[in-house]
């Protein structure tokens, strides 16, 4: 026997989700959108005024103010602004900001913290896509700040550094390309993506005597002379600074990302499949050279 | 590994058209830089494979080490956010909650373990500052008598006004008074 009409509108009923505001449409017809009038006075001016440029849509060209002089003529050329959408950008997150995540148990301090595990802890914003390079570790909060952590960003000035070395922790400035930038800020997703993982390029011109200086921990600065400058830097701030070879977490507060490298531990070229939870590491020797220098 | 696939110009006998506007009959002549044109395709990343030849490709070895893949696991979020673990000090100013245990009223942390205590700037200039206390439950008549008392205490010159909403467990301040309603909450527990 065939099933009827209404026996069947009441199975689908079933399985739908429940009727309620949010997935009701208006009864059709409902809406109706205000017709142009025509006709001797229906018509009349259709929304556009009495008379003038609206009326007759013959607007003045953009800049023109009718006789004054324009605003765009009115002032000099203000060089100091030149190329202000190129120049690179570091958002702040200042070193109270850090002792707080590291309290709430957001960033764990007994691995090394890179940008990855600060953009996932979901407490930093930063978008690759607007020249955002990194983090820019500020002092605020430095008087504070007690954790012993190996730490890597892109941005850090000389009250930070000192902070961070006084309680025993490591500090390392390091510069990333924007394709790094987009893997870091959501290795998750990136991972997901099943691209190989890139190398990392050198800095820029303008960048190289940063990341090679010493005094501010650069990644690509002479570790022997870092090793002097951290002596150097307790001196200045006036802090005896701790034995790191002593400490049993020596390995943890020593271990470093090589200039090439994106994330700890897994090469550039590496494919990570997530699902079989296994590594693709590339054999060809001309790609192998490639991903290391 | 080549990224452009190339179109004969010689070989193909649908491309006249564009022979005939080269001007020159490349037919005859071996000029392998003229004689291909490169095909971009409009995004790299979804272009087709460059050659169905696996031999162009390279090999590649699995590793299944776990010393490597928990380098991978520290690369992923916690999916949830988990509550803090006890600690001797805590120097960020940050406190666990411990509520007084004969309170009318409870307050609710949010799911940062924070106070749910905002400043937000409001009107048609942003210049209208009102605080809210959010997640208020229980006797919220009760904390707001309390904080009131606590607010005129530090500024005894100002005239403030609140708003209670029982439903939304909420209380609204007339004013710039964050820090030191949650420097109280913080004293009492909260």
């Amino acid at each position: 026997m065939a099933v009827r009409g209404y026996e069947k509108a009441l199975g689908l009923l079933r399985t739908l989700p429940r009727v309620c505001l949010y997935n009701i449409a208006p009864i059709p017809g409902s809406n109706k959108r205000s017709k142009r009038g025509r006709g001797q006075h229906g018509g009349d001016k259709h929304g556009a005024g009495n008379k003038g440029s609206k009326a007759r849509q013959n607007y003045m060209r953009i800049g023109y103010e009718t006789g004054n002089w324009p605003y765009y003529l009115k002032f000099p050329f203000e060089p100091y602004y030149l190329g202000h959408h190129l120049k690179r950008q570091y958002p702040p997150l200042s070193l109270g900001q850090l002792q707080l995540m590291i309290d709430t148990d957001r960033i764990n301090p007994k691995k090394p913290v890179d940008l990855v595990q600060i953009c996932n802890s979901g407490l930093y914003k930063i978008n690759p896509q607007c020249k955002h390079y990194g983090v820019h570790l500020t002092d605020e909060g430095a008087d504070n700040f007690t954790a012993k952590i190996n730490i890597e960003v892109q941005w850090a000035s000389e009250p930070v550094i000192a902070a961070v070395e006084r309680n025993g922790g490591t500090i390392t400035t390091a510069f990333f390309d924007p394709p790094s930038l987009f893997a870091l800020t959501n290795a998750k997703k990136f991972l997901e993506s099943g691209e190989p993982i890139p190398k990392r390029m050198i800095p820029p011109e303008d960048a190289i005597s940063y990341y090679t200086d010493p005094k501010m921990r650069g990644y690509l600065a002479d570790p022997d002379q870092i090793s002097w400058d951290r002596l150097v830097l307790a001196q200045k701030y006036g802090y005896t600074l701790p034995k790191i070879e002593e400490d049993p977490d020596y390995e943890m507060l020593t271990f470093r990302k090589d200039p090439r490298q994106i994330f700890y531990g897994l090469e550039p070229g590496w494919v990570v499949n997530l699902i079989d939870r296994m590594i693709l590491k590339p054999t060809d020797p001309e790609l192998k050279e490639y991903y290391k220098g | 590994m080549a990224t452009m696939k190339t179109l004969s110009l010689v070989s193909g006998s649908g491309f006249k058209g564009l022979r005939r506007r080269l001007g020159i009959d490349l037919s005859t002549k071996t000029l392998p830089a003229i004689n291909s044109v490169p095909v971009r395709y409009a995004r790299f990343k979804s272009s087709p494979l460059v050659s169905s030849d696996p031999s162009k490709y390279t090999g590649f070895e699995i590793s299944r080490n776990p010393e490597e893949w928990k380098f991978v696991q520290d690369l992923l979020p916690e999916p949830v956010i988990k509550t803090p673990s006890v600690k001797p000090q805590y120097t960020s100013g940050w406190k666990p909650q411990n509520p007084p245990a004969d309170a009318p009223y409870f307050i609710q942390r949010t799911a940062n373990h924070m106070l749910p205590v905002y400043r937000v700037q409001g009107g048609p200039d942003k210049m209208t500052i009102r605080t809210k206390v959010r997640y208020v439950q229980g006797d919220i008549w009760a904390l707001d008598e309390e904080l009131r008392a606590v607010v005129s205490r530090a500024y005894p010159k100002e005239i403030f006004k609140t708003q209670v909403n029982e439903i939304a467990g909420l209380i609204i301040f007339r004013g710039d008074y964050a820090s030191v309603i949650k420097e109280y909450l913080l004293s009492k527990g909260w």
